[in-house]
């Protein structure tokens, strides 16, 4: 941290303040400028995200992209630039949901959707072709996480889950959530949570490293699971640098992950990793190996990749593939049956920006990645977004939606005929 | 934010109430278009100077700030604020009660003193 700091700071001192250093060198010839600007601030907070960026001009443009504050007006939306292959349509499903993160899908047909800037849970109800967005819950931490059960109605904020019950039939009067588990980290980097319930019934939360590349104690960097009566909790799989999006292969129900590649490491690796979960307790790598076969520069010592389980897919350099879900409608060509559908919410740390897009993910018999192939793209236009998808959610017909948190809206897309359905 | 109870101040909250989207994004257009505050006549004690633009550099405030302070997109202008304007704020997202926003600036300002909070926002509100 020092050693890539001073020689930043002297340098800088050196062209923007350059008659103030002489001063200062002046009056203290034992001290360098650096020495003293090292002692003047510590060191970047662990999770900060400038942590590993190289003294250079490129690398100093490079920062996380920062939403507008209000959801983009329903006529603002990006969808006539928003692309997909031929057959396919895709239209607003919902404006004004603020900060659009994860989605969930009721019985009854509502979606709930979370997110991470705002201290709002969304719901969104399609009453005879007329849609509403109404505010479910309010006043909590960055309730990213949403997942739907029995009547149940799951949300993740940074360090607790809740719980709705009944909550399509409360959706006017909700109560207030109640939490049901708290053991976990209050770290800010990466402890917004993606979850999910899987085919055994029981509660995937995923905790991830606190930081761009760091060491940290047993409690981060996996994905637990626990019984919906908040009992057993255990760990699933380690080495998982930051998912945001899990679902259960439909045919074989393991587990699949996306999880981000850490920054920093150069514009093209590491990638990001779709990962697959065969045994309980596997671990993937992070932070001491990326994508499989990149020893991590400052924490590989000592390890060799072969100890950690590869990715069965790379989502691109700093793509930010987020969520994730198997499509197993009937509304799509038969060669997306049992495809996964994964939002690639865009890179930041990356002069060309890359991913900001809709990819499906097709898999070989044996469960490894076959193609990886578009399905929505021009959210990034010019090398700026226009739009950032978070979240795919399939509905009972075989349409899926899209989150966006950037513009706040929830995109559907459907195959065939577009039906001029009411708006 | 005040709206939605995000920052709390009543009289703003009160005020912001019956708002709708459009009369935000309205209004944020119209802020958005008022021209640039004039950095004040006073230059500032230069060792003070000096000793923020060393917190400037060592937290890489310019990374998206940009390097005249004048922000980008959503980042915003903090070149010749008002001084107690931006050590609130800096305060606010050190102590983590400044919400709505992503986490970035509350890592950013958890290794940084009260005292260089002050030196920060004396510069910044002097900054040419």
């Amino acid at each position: 941290m020092i050693s890539l700091s001073a020689p930043r700071s002297l340098l800088l001192a050196g062209t923007l303040i350059g008659a103030f250093t002489y001063i200062a060198a002046a009056q203290q010839p034992a001290n360098p400028p650096g020495a003293a600007t090292t002692a003047a601030a510590p060191a970047l907070p662990p999770g900060s995200p400038m942590i590993g960026r190289p003294d250079n001009e490129a690398a100093a443009k490079l920062a996380p992209v920062a939403p507008p504050p209000l959801p983009t007006a329903a006529d603002k939306l990006p969808a006539a630039k928003l692309k997909v292959p031929a057959g396919f349509n895709i239209e607003v499903y919902a404006a004004g949901v603020a900060n659009a993160r994860e989605m969930a899908l009721g019985d009854k047909g509502t979606v709930f959707v979370g997110s991470r800037l705002i201290d709002k849970v969304h719901a969104i109800v399609d009453k005879d072709g007329k849609r509403t967005v109404k505010v479910l819950a309010s006043g909590l931490y960055r309730p990213n996480g949403v997942a739907f059960k029995n009547g149940t109605l799951y949300i993740a904020e940074l360090s607790k889950v809740s719980r709705i019950d009944n909550v399509e039939d409360v959706l006017d009067n909700p109560p207030k959530p109640t939490m049901i588990y708290d053991n976990l980290p209050k770290d800010e980097a990466h402890g917004w949570k993606f979850i999910a319930i899987g085919p055994d019934n029981k509660l995937y939360v995923p905790v991830g490293q606190p930081g761009n590349n760091v060491l940290h104690d047993d409690a981060h960097g996996q994905i637990r699971r626990i019984n919906l009566d908040r009992s057993g909790a255990e760990v699933v799989a380690l080495g998982v640098r930051n998912t945001v999006g899990f679902d259960w292969n439909p045919e074989t129900r393991q587990l699949y992950f996306t999880d981000n590649g850490r920054d920093w490491m150069s514009e093209d690796v590491p990638q990001d990793e779709l990962n697959r979960v065969t045994k309980v307790g596997e671990d993937f790598g992070a932070p001491y190996c990326y994508q499989g076969n990149i020893p991590d520069a400052e924490f590989g010592w000592g390890h060799s990749c072969s100890e950690f389980i590869p990715p069965v897919g790379l989502m691109g350099p700093h793509t930010a593939s987020l969520g994730m879900r198997f499509y197993t409608g009937n509304m799509f060509p038969k060669s997306y049956k049992n495809a996964i559908i994964v939002a690639r919410h865009g890179s930041w740390n990356r002069s060309r920006k890359a991913g900001g897009d809709v990819v499906v993910v097709k898999l070989n018999k044996d469960g490894t990645v076959k193609s990886i192939e578009p399905l929505i793209t021009g959210f990034l236009d010019d090398n700026k977004y226009i739009g950032r998808p978070v979240d795919v959610l399939q509905l009972k017909d075989g349409s899926i939606l899209v989150s966006d948190d950037y513009n706040g809206a929830v995109y559907r897309v459907t195959y065939g005929k577009p039906k001029v359905a009411a708006r | 934010m005040f709206r939605e109870k995000l920052r709390t101040f009543e009289p703003m909250n009160e005020m912001a109430k019956p708002l709708t989207d459009d009369d935000l994004r309205a209004f944020s257009d119209f802020v958005g278009q008022l021209p640039k505050p004039p950095p004040p006549a006073d230059a500032g004690d230069p060792a003070r100077m000096q000793r923020a633009q060393a917190i400037v550099n060592q937290n890489h405030c310019n990374s998206c700030h940009k390097a005249d302070f004048s922000g980008a997109d959503n980042v915003p202008r903090i070149a010749d604020q008002r001084e107690d304007y931006l050590a609130k704020t800096l305060t606010e997202y050190k102590n983590n009660s400044r919400h709505g926003y992503d986490a970035t600036m509350a890592d950013v300002m958890a290794p940084v003193t009260p005292e260089q909070i002050a030196d920060l926002a004396y510069y910044l509100a002097r900054v040419r």
